[in-house]
């Protein structure tokens, strides 16, 4: 009865907490929203992250919500580069395109299956050059720059190659925010096995796990990410480089939660319920997972919280220097790799950080949301909390 | 028949990191005791005296350090206990059960009934599917008075003596010929007592088991025992049939014991 008790209180815990806590629920409202627009990218995206807009290089953000000629609503006004150096850009007076919700744009599969057309927004207009020309087909396969494309709508901007920094962002994210979790789960995988091992061996067995994860542990981290990588070749598909990515990182992120693990096995380990299933000869390793992994369960939800952010940042690292994702593929890493490469270029462009801050916000919403968590299962920090 | 001959265990001292030697202290000293099939085997002493490392060393948790212990099952094989084979202890296994102390230590609180009676029964000669092992569990449940509804509940749901019956029932999963019980009521309260003994009581004729029944409750080891070992100090100082040792018990220790028993004036 304890037991049930103790659940029904923990998920109004839950709830009570978060609306104390707004910090923490804003978290949970800002990385539930990036989540789901991950899941839906193709369609809040107006362009494919690799649509190019010739003579929309390096342009600021171009939505605008009022005109004499339209009104209120949310339009764009055509702009032409004036001067090649700073890419400074000129408004066209009285041509204004509305953007519409809903509107016709390239041809996409959401989720790789279902054909669509339709984006959340975008304009109709066509897109027309500095000449006067309408833009033909750049690529010839893709139908949709066959017919022309319209003229684009740059929410956060477009970078050196004119492509949407908002539509990539969007893309980005299937990397960025997918990195931590298959990230975590393989570390924690290797974590639950090595540390329970050594916790419930002890000895030897002991002795060795710990001293290698201490190995790894005292080479500074990025040295030894660098130097994994840089053993492995450099030319993968992006799909590679992203399994190889995830390994690296998790191969480095281990020992410290393996650490924690293991003292606490080697803890609870000494339960009469440990001894009776000894007892019964159920093996080592299905011991460890079935009866001793879910005593902490709450300790394991609040380190794979506070890791996530950990693997997203080291992805962003890697692809910054270079060694991560690299063109076609897009991670918010990989963006501020590409774009970022200067002070003076930061000054000019300063559009170019929203991927950073986009990595900001899921960092931070974790950390908050991590706090939480805590917060809830760990009863020293609430006692500390109440007292 | 268990069979107990010159057992001897000793556990290191905790000494310092620098201290010359290891010192150790003798749990059990050249302990001889047998049990034979069918009987019911009480052991009693003060706290400290043995008895839960003579229980733990006869199911094969600890190894002696000295003396054999050896076990003969229905069927007439020998079989040695505490030795590494994985085949001689799976063997053992579905001989010798043993149930502890305190149910809310011994049965792991996140888990179900069904997967607490299940998860050793998985590793044993007899499983034969989840199927199987499902009807098992709760012809085991029911054996202790439990019913099917129990199955999904978890240990912190149930009263101290329930979950006595649970780990009871687990014990009986494997359908064992022996049970070690290391005072198994001595967790609980004086009216659930009563009501676990006669349940182990019901057992004992129902299933033929043997039993070695631990205690340091002496009203309980007489009532309920064929014969009685007293410990003390790690080392067995008097053996007998239950009635006699309460009527006449021999050795002082036992004495004492028996003059330590409160005495409740007659009623009236």
């Amino acid at each position: 009865m304890a037991e049930a008790a103790g659940r029904v209180g923990r998920s109004a815990a839950l709830w009570q907490r978060l609306r104390a806590r707004p910090v923490a629920a804003a978290s949970l409202l800002v990385l539930v929203l990036l989540y789901g627009a991950m899941l839906f990218a193709e369609f809040l995206a107006p362009y494919a992250p690799t649509t190019t807009f010739r003579h929309h290089t390096h342009q600021p953000p171009t939505l605008g919500f009022h005109s004499r000629e339209l009104g209120f609503g949310p339009q764009v006004q055509h702009r032409v580069l004036v001067d090649e150096v700073t890419r400074r850009y000129a408004r066209i007076r009285g041509q204004h395109y509305r953007v519409r919700l809903f509107a016709r744009g390239e041809p996409y599969r959401l989720w790789g299956l279902v054909p669509l057309r339709v984006h959340l927004f975008g304009t109709t207009a066509p897109y027309v050059d500095e000449e006067g020309a309408t833009v033909q087909a750049a690529s010839g396969a893709d139908p949709w720059l066959g017919t022309g494309q319209a003229y684009p709508v740059f929410l956060l901007g477009s970078d050196h190659l004119g492509r949407d920094i908002f539509s990539r962002i969007l893309y980005g994210s299937r990397i960025s925010l997918t990195i931590g979790f298959i990230g975590i789960s393989i570390s924690l995988s290797l974590a639950i096995i090595l540390g329970g091992l050594a916790g419930y061996y002890g000895g030897a067995v002991d002795w060795t796990i710990m001293r290698f994860a201490e190995f790894f542990i005292l080479i500074p981290g990025l040295y030894l990410i660098l130097f994994l990588r840089s053993i492995l070749s450099y030319d993968w598909d992006s799909g590679q480089s992203f399994v190889v990515i995830t390994a690296i990182l998790s191969f480095v992120s281990w020992p410290g939660t393996a650490r924690l693990i293991r003292g606490m096995v080697h803890s609870i380990k000494r339960e009469d319920f440990i001894a009776a299933a000894q007892l019964q000869g159920i093996p080592a390793l299905a011991i460890i997972v079935t009866q001793i992994v879910p005593q902490m369960a709450s300790i394991l939800i609040v380190s794979v919280a506070l890791g996530i952010p950990g693997f997203i940042l080291g992805e962003t690292v890697l692809s910054y220097l270079g060694l991560g994702i690299t063109d076609p593929a897009v991670s918010w890493g990989s963006m501020l790799n590409r774009n970022v490469t200067s002070l003076s270029n930061l000054r000019a462009f300063p559009w170019f950080l929203y991927p950073g801050v986009a990595l900001v916000l899921v960092t931070l919403a974790f950390n908050f949301l991590g706090d939480l968590l805590r917060d809830i299962f760990d009863p020293y920090h609430q006692e500390r909390a109440r007292g | 028949m268990l069979t107990l001959d010159a057992v001897s265990k000793r556990f290191a001292l905790k000494a310092g990191y620098f201290a010359a030697a290891r010192r150790h202290v003798y749990a059990v000293r050249e302990v001889s005791l047998r049990i034979a099939a069918g009987e019911t085997y009480g052991l009693v002493g003060e706290s400290g005296s043995g008895k839960t490392t003579t229980a733990r060393l006869a199911v094969g948790m600890y190894r002696p350090d000295g003396g054999a212990i050896t076990y003969r099952d229905r069927a007439g094989d020998l079989h040695e206990v505490g030795r590494s084979g994985a085949r001689a202890r799976r063997e053992l296994r579905t001989r010798l059960a043993y149930v502890f102390q305190d149910p809310a230590r011994s049965l792991n609180p996140r888990m179900r009934v069904e997967s607490i009676l299940l998860a050793g029964l998985r590793y044993t000669a007899n499983w034969r599917g989840v199927e199987d092992g499902r009807s098992r569990a709760l012809a085991a449940l029911e054996s202790v008075g439990l019913a099917a509804r129990h199955l999904s509940r978890r240990p912190p749901d149930f009263s101290g003596g329930q979950r006595q019956r649970v780990a009871i029932a687990r014990a009986l999963m494997v359908q064992p010929e022996t049970l070690i019980c290391d005072e198994i009521v001595s967790a609980l309260d004086v009216s659930i007592r009563s009501q676990i003994l006669d349940l182990l009581q019901h057992l004992r004729r129902e299933l033929g088991l043997t039993l070695m029944f631990i205690s340091h409750d002496l009203a309980v080891v007489t009532y309920f025992c064929d014969r009685v070992g007293v410990m003390q100090d790690g080392r067995l100082v008097e053996e007998a049939a239950a009635r006699e040792l309460a009527a006449n018990p021999r050795h002082g220790y036992t004495q004492t014991l028996y003059a330590a028993v409160p005495k409740l004036p007659a009623p009236g």
